[in-house]
């Protein structure tokens, strides 16, 4: 399945503004085959979150956040990595 | 504040699942512009009713009566399928996640739209608490007296939970079962394990003075 990042900007919101728009993310989930809310990430000082979902396409995840009240300001497809397998090539930096 | 994992809410949850699923259809049903406090309202006390009446405490309400106030007064005009929330939804679910941290319950329960409900004074929950003259307080007192006169139960935690409470990975937790060195029950006829807190206190071990290594 595809993995979408979305920008979501959410000016002067409060974490139980973010609390409210995660329940209703939930809520309108349910019949959107495919759609999982994987993770977010508050950028408090931007006064933006970053959001990672799995979704059929970037329709889907506009019709949910249209659906669920939540601003949805730019979707991108993206690809999924992480540090796995590099840890051990990294050098610890040199004591002192 | 209790951290609500709401990224995790209604993956397990067959109650939330079931009550959103219900509203997107009922909603489509009507052809309803948008899901509206009032439909959240039916939805929820349709699911929890018996014989057509919904009882808790001080609480007796007809669903029909709510069904048919629904029906006359949500505005109508979808395309087809589940429409988009209502402002007063919108506020609701502010009420709602408000609730849950209020209760110390870190799972979202039938309870908390109840409690949410009564706090609310817009729309049909605003006017069919007022008219019954039931109020959050009156509810809470009604719980209190229920359960003071029943025995504690004793909390229980999915793997997951038991993983967060003791701060390891789920990994950890499952491999402890598996060893026998943490109890776990299974939910009569499912997978599902839960999971003690006194059993899940009994791997804590104490320690010696100065031994925090």
């Amino acid at each position: 399945m595809p993995l979408f990042s979305i920008e979501r900007e959410l000016p002067g919101a409060t974490k139980a503004d973010l609390d409210a728009a995660g329940y209703r993310a939930v809520a309108c989930a349910f019949n959107y085959a495919g759609l999982r809310w994987i993770s977010s990430y508050w950028d408090r000082a931007g006064e933006r979150v970053l959001c990672i979902y799995e979704a059929e396409s970037a329709e889907q995840i506009e019709h949910h956040s249209m659906r669920a009240r939540i601003p949805c300001d730019r979707i991108s497809q993206v690809e999924h990595f992480d540090s796995t397998g590099f840890t051990n090539a990294v050098e610890a930096p040199p004591a002192g | 504040m209790v951290d609500v994992p709401l990224s995790e809410l209604g993956r397990d949850d067959a109650f939330l699942r079931n009550l959103n699923r219900e509203l997107d259809a009922e909603a489509i049903r009507l052809s309803a512009a948008q899901e509206t406090l009032d439909l959240y309202f039916l939805v929820y006390l349709r699911h929890l009713a018996r014989f057509g009446f919904f009882t808790f405490g001080p609480i007796t309400i007809d669903v029909r009566l709510v069904e048919d106030l629904v029906e006359r007064t949500i505005p109508r005009g979808s395309d087809g399928g589940a429409p988009p929330w209502s402002d007063d939804l919108v506020a609701f679910s502010g009420r709602l996640v408000q609730e849950v941290s209020r209760s110390g319950r870190r799972r979202m329960d039938e309870l908390h739209f109840l409690m949410a409900f009564l706090n609310t004074t817009e729309g049909l929950p605003g006017r069919v608490f007022g008219e019954l003259g039931v109020t959050s307080e009156m509810v809470e007192a009604y719980i209190r007296r229920v359960q003071s006169a029943r025995p504690v139960l004793e909390e229980l935690y999915t793997p997951e939970e038991a993983a967060a409470y003791l701060n390891v990975r789920v990994q950890t937790v499952r491999s402890w079962i598996r060893s026998g060195r943490l109890k776990a029950k299974r939910l009569a006829g499912q997978r599902s394990l839960r999971i003690s807190t006194t059993d899940l206190q009994s791997v804590l071990e104490p320690i010696e003075p100065g031994d925090t290594d």
